[in-house]
């Protein structure tokens, strides 16, 4: 079954409210209670969770976890100053409590003594659909789930005698949003979220390597056929085989053929970070004061694109109730566009994209990052490859992290490879590649057509939020590797 | 028995009293846990242990001269683990209604139907819980209110603002926290304990500037008591220090070159030889050394401890999250492997005792026999001689199972035992293996990151690459 955005307001209004005895009424009044005088703005937010995960370890699934996350969060924002107050409660009692609790923490209370002004909300326009699934499960139970993991077992340790320890992970989400803000604001999202993983490791004559790999995004379970965890197994076996042979990875200044997909955790890291709203409000961003200016190669466009279908990062709508858009932020190589949440838009008087995110009911939106990656360009990447004459070949990475204030990132690399004389030749392990976000774009010298996009969880300041990253294969020239080779 | 609903209103500030900021007695939370227990063994269970927690506190930043957030914590959750021969079901709600818990016992229950058994999998042996063993100091609340906090955030700024410098230096963030938490544990054995802590956290992340040069710099101070806090005054003054020194930095040419890392980072050294020693690395081969007990992991002048009692320590507990209590121990001694960190079921696995690690490490330090009282920081320097003084980590990481170690880093540029230049955009590599038993020396100049203290460790060559 698929929802239209009228039907996924109703449903949230449903779970949400109704089901807790609340209405529109007691939202406004709570609002109204929420906004003292001296408020520019002020908004409650009611989450409902569940989330089953499965677990294989050595041939058996023999752990399952299932749990529920519910609350109302309430903040208040005057000028840079925000409260915050939440409950995991969902009842009028909580409103009163948490609206209450927020406005007294607003500058200690000076305009609590003040009345609230009246509110009318009412549901925002969204045209766009980035997913429509009503439940994550899509109707796979519980016997089929355990099968799923079980054929992850079976695939994996018949890809070679080699692969002695698989683990895998599956992990079904339904999340229910309702947001209602003093700007009129009423949004409501249902967003399912499925997730499968493994790790394997693999054993040598004298080593040990490991590898991992997984896929998702927000549609149902039943996705996940045969060719889709062949591909998964595939990567995770692969990285874990080829390190068995790896060799330290040479240190230095070289040229980097970057694979296509996760590898675009180098945009995320380089350039989305600094792309923030909230780091160029605090001054904080290596990119600030930069825009129009030339920060990557002619031909490097980069987006933020929260409405790809069925994507792990993609939202109808985010936290603070503003539909989910694709956002130009570099183009042909000029800084054109920022990410931006409601506080840091309405201060810097910027427009907003939708960009308003937070880990639960508990925690504070914040400008975060939806499915980031590099638009496709002209070249094969067997092309690209060809003309690196020596140089590394990094397929697959574990992740990464930037300092957006100087600038400097790096993100390590989980399967690699030499390049000599054009052509791919042995796997090199431990290679960490470093630069500065501001300067390593401008450095791209070819971009493949081979775009694709790679599932991660995003950290910041102490909240994660499922993303995309993504990218097509790319030459990178000048980059600083470390590895312990020499 | 039958319990309302314990579902919490949430307040501007803590209520009078020693309780904190929080709202449920250590009474009120048994309740709940052994309802949750109580339910599962009515539904079939075989075994069930629960866990409930609640916390609460006050977050304040500043930035500016102005409050940017203030927040007033109040979270709860309740987890139970049932166990139907071998077969494990867990579920966790926030709501400790009846209903909500009666909703999750019931999944965790109809999950665990669905599984395959696992003959280790299963709560505690009787005999190894902690029924009686004395409980350990940890709650110590300032009850302190937001405006008291503020204050105390403010005058961290003010110390970033005071300081003296030709440069540039601001405040990005200024925080103080004070946060209180209670848990009750209980089993379907009859088992059932609580406990209560605190947390005091002041913080600092500023920006130094130069020109289009931009740099940052953090400290923090996180105790459980308020007197151990280190003075606004110290943790705004590092901040900026720390932020200022790096102006300027260049980059460093690959090199090999002896390291010596920083005491405030050393943890994360200490962090990698314990992981090769967790129970799931050691079960599941995740590490370069296998069988690791009585194996030799590092020099041998180099000894880890544990303490899970330590008063007031950021990692004790008097029992672990399955209610075993752990000892006071060595984990490597003189360079060998004395312990591992175990919890019920892969001790059974292994074919040993749990050690009370359930829920993880407990306060540990890193000890070197050739430390002498007069090894500060000047001293190590000098005993490194010409090398990098390496103070941050960036990122990158290392693979357990092979060692290969590669991180990316700043830091100053040495020589003679004298700081020439700031230094960035480089890594430093090596492989673990080879790393531990190298490494030269311990400082004096210990400091506790997290649960974990440590002085500054010279390494005698790491590869350094750059530009």
């Amino acid at each position: 079954m698929s929802l239209t955005a009228a039907d996924r307001l109703a449903r949230a209004q449903t779970q949400l409210l109704a089901a807790n005895d609340l209405d529109i009424n007691k939202l406004q009044n709570g609002l109204a209670n929420l906004w003292g005088r001296g408020a520019d703005y002020g908004d409650l937010y009611f989450e409902m969770t569940t989330r089953d995960t499965w677990s294989l370890e050595r041939g058996k699934v023999a752990r399952a976890a299932f749990g529920i996350s519910q609350g109302i969060g309430a903040r208040t924002v005057t000028g840079e100053n925000t409260a915050f107050a939440y409950s995991s409660d969902i009842s009028g009692k909580a409103i009163d409590a948490v609206t209450a609790a927020a406005r007294a923490m607003q500058s200690h209370g000076q305009d609590a003594g003040e009345t609230g002004r009246g509110v009318e909300i009412k549901g925002i326009r969204q045209d766009s659909q980035a997913y429509s699934t009503l439940e994550a499960a899509g109707g796979i139970d519980t016997i089929q789930k355990v099968a799923l993991l079980r054929k992850l077992d079976d695939l994996a340790r018949a890809v070679d005698p080699r692969i002695t320890e698989v683990n895998a992970q599956l992990a079904v989400e339904d999340a229910t949003i309702l947001v209602g803000a003093t700007d009129g604001t009423l949004a409501g999202d249902i967003r399912p979220q499925v997730r499968v993983n493994i790790s394997v490791v693999a054993e040598g004559n004298t080593r040990r390597a490991s590898g991992s790999a997984g896929d998702g995004g927000r549609f149902t379970l039943g996705e996940f056929n045969e060719a889709r965890l062949e591909k998964m197994v595939r990567k995770a076996t692969s990285i874990a085989l080829t390190n068995l042979e790896a060799i330290p990875s040479p240190a230095g200044e070289m040229t980097v053929v970057l694979g296509n997909g996760f590898p675009g955790v180098l945009l995320h890291e380089a350039v989305g970070h600094g792309l923030e709203g909230d780091f160029h409000r605090k001054r904080e961003s290596v990119f600030n004061g930069m825009m129009g200016q030339r920060i990557a190669a002619p031909g490097v466009n980069v987006y933020d694109d929260a409405t790809v279908p069925d994507a792990r990062g993609s939202l109808n709508v985010d936290d603070e109730g503003v539909a989910g858009q694709r956002t130009l932020l570099i183009e042909d190589g000029r800084l054109v566009g920022l990410m931006q949440d409601k506080t840091s838009a309405r201060i810097m008087k910027d427009k907003m994209t939708g960009n308003g995110r937070r880990q639960s009911y508990a925690d504070l939106p914040m400008t975060r990052m939806t499915n980031t990656f590099l638009e496709r360009g002209p070249y094969d990447p067997e092309e690209i490859i060809a003309s690196v004459k020596n140089g590394i070949y990094a397929v697959e990475f574990s992740g990464g992290t930037v300092d957006i204030t100087s600038g400097q990132f790096n993100f390590s690399a989980e399967k690699a490879f030499l390049i000599e004389d054009g052509k791919v030749t042995a796997p090199i392990e431990g290679a960490t590649l470093i630069g500065v976000g501001n300067e390593a774009l401008k450095h791209i010298a070819m971009i493949g057509n081979d775009l694709e996009l790679g599932i991660g969880f995003c950290g910041k300041a102490g909240q994660t939020v499922p993303v995309c990253v993504g990218q097509p294969t790319i030459r990178m020239d000048k980059v600083v590797v470390g590895g312990a080779g020499a | 028995m039958s319990i309302g609903t314990l579902s919490r209103p949430v307040e501007g500030g803590p209520r009078d009293g020693a309780d904190g900021y929080l709202l449920q007695s250590e009474a009120d939370l048994a309740k709940a846990v052994t309802y949750a227990v109580e339910r599962s063994t009515a539904l079939g269970a075989g075994g069930a242990i629960a866990r409930v927690n609640e916390g609460g506190g006050i977050s304040i930043s500043v930035a500016n001269g102005e409050v940017e957030n203030a927040v007033r914590d109040g979270n709860q959750s309740l987890q139970i683990t049932v166990f139907l021969e071998g077969r494990t079901g867990m579920a966790s709600t926030e709501s400790l209604s009846r209903n909500a818990i009666d909703r999750v016992v019931e999944q965790a229950i109809s999950m665990a139907r669905q599984l395959e058994p696992d003959e280790e999998a299963g709560l505690a042996d009787r005999e190894t819980l902690a029924w009686d063993s004395p409980s350990v100091p940890l709650f110590a609340p300032s009850c302190h209110n937001a405006v008291e906090l503020t204050e105390a955030a403010m005058a961290i700024e003010a110390a970033v603002k005071a300081t003296a410098t030709a440069d540039i230096v601001r405040v990005s963030e200024a925080g103080a926290a004070s946060q209180d938490a209670r848990f009750a544990l209980a089993t379907s054995q009859g088992f059932c304990r609580t406990g209560s802590s605190s947390m005091q956290h002041r913080w600092c992340q500023t920006i130094a500037q130069r020109g289009d040069e931009m740099k940052q710099g953090h400290w923090g101070s996180s105790v459980r008591r308020i007197e151990e806090l280190e003075s606004g005054e110290l943790v705004g003054k590092l901040a900026a220090k720390r932020a200022l020194d790096m102006l300027g930095a260049e980059g460093l040419t690959t090199r090999r070159a002896p390291v010596l890392i920083d005491a405030t980072v050393a943890a994360s050294l200490v962090r990698e030889m314990c992981g090769q020693l967790s129970g799931g690395a050691q079960y599941q081969r995740m590490t370069f050394l296998p069988d690791a007990m009585e194996q030799v992991l590092t020099a041998a002048h180099l000894s880890v401890t544990e303490d899970p009692f330590e008063p007031f320590g950021l990692a004790s507990a008097a029992f672990d999250s399955e209610g075993v209590a752990g000892t006071r121990r060595d984990i490597i001694r003189d360079g060998v492997v004395k312990g591992l960190f175990l919890d019920t079921r892969m001790g059974r696995k292994l074919g040993r005792a749990s050690t009370g690690n359930a829920g993880g490490m407990r306060n540990l330090a890193l000890i070197s026999s050739l430390t002498a009282p007069t090894d500060d920081l000047t001293a190590m320097l000098r005993k490194m001689g010409t090398g990098l003084w390496l103070t941050r980590f960036m990122g990158g990481g290392s693979n357990p199972a092979t060692g290969v170690y590669s991180r990316a880093a700043a830091g100053f540029w040495v020589e003679n035992g004298q700081v020439v230049q700031a230094v960035q955009g480089f890594t430093v590599a090596g492989n673990l293996q080879d790393m531990f038993k190298a490494i030269v020396a311990v400082g004096a100049d210990i400091y506790r990151e997290g649960a974990i203290r440590a002085g500054s460790i010279l390494l005698p060559d790491m590869q350094i690459a750059g530009r």
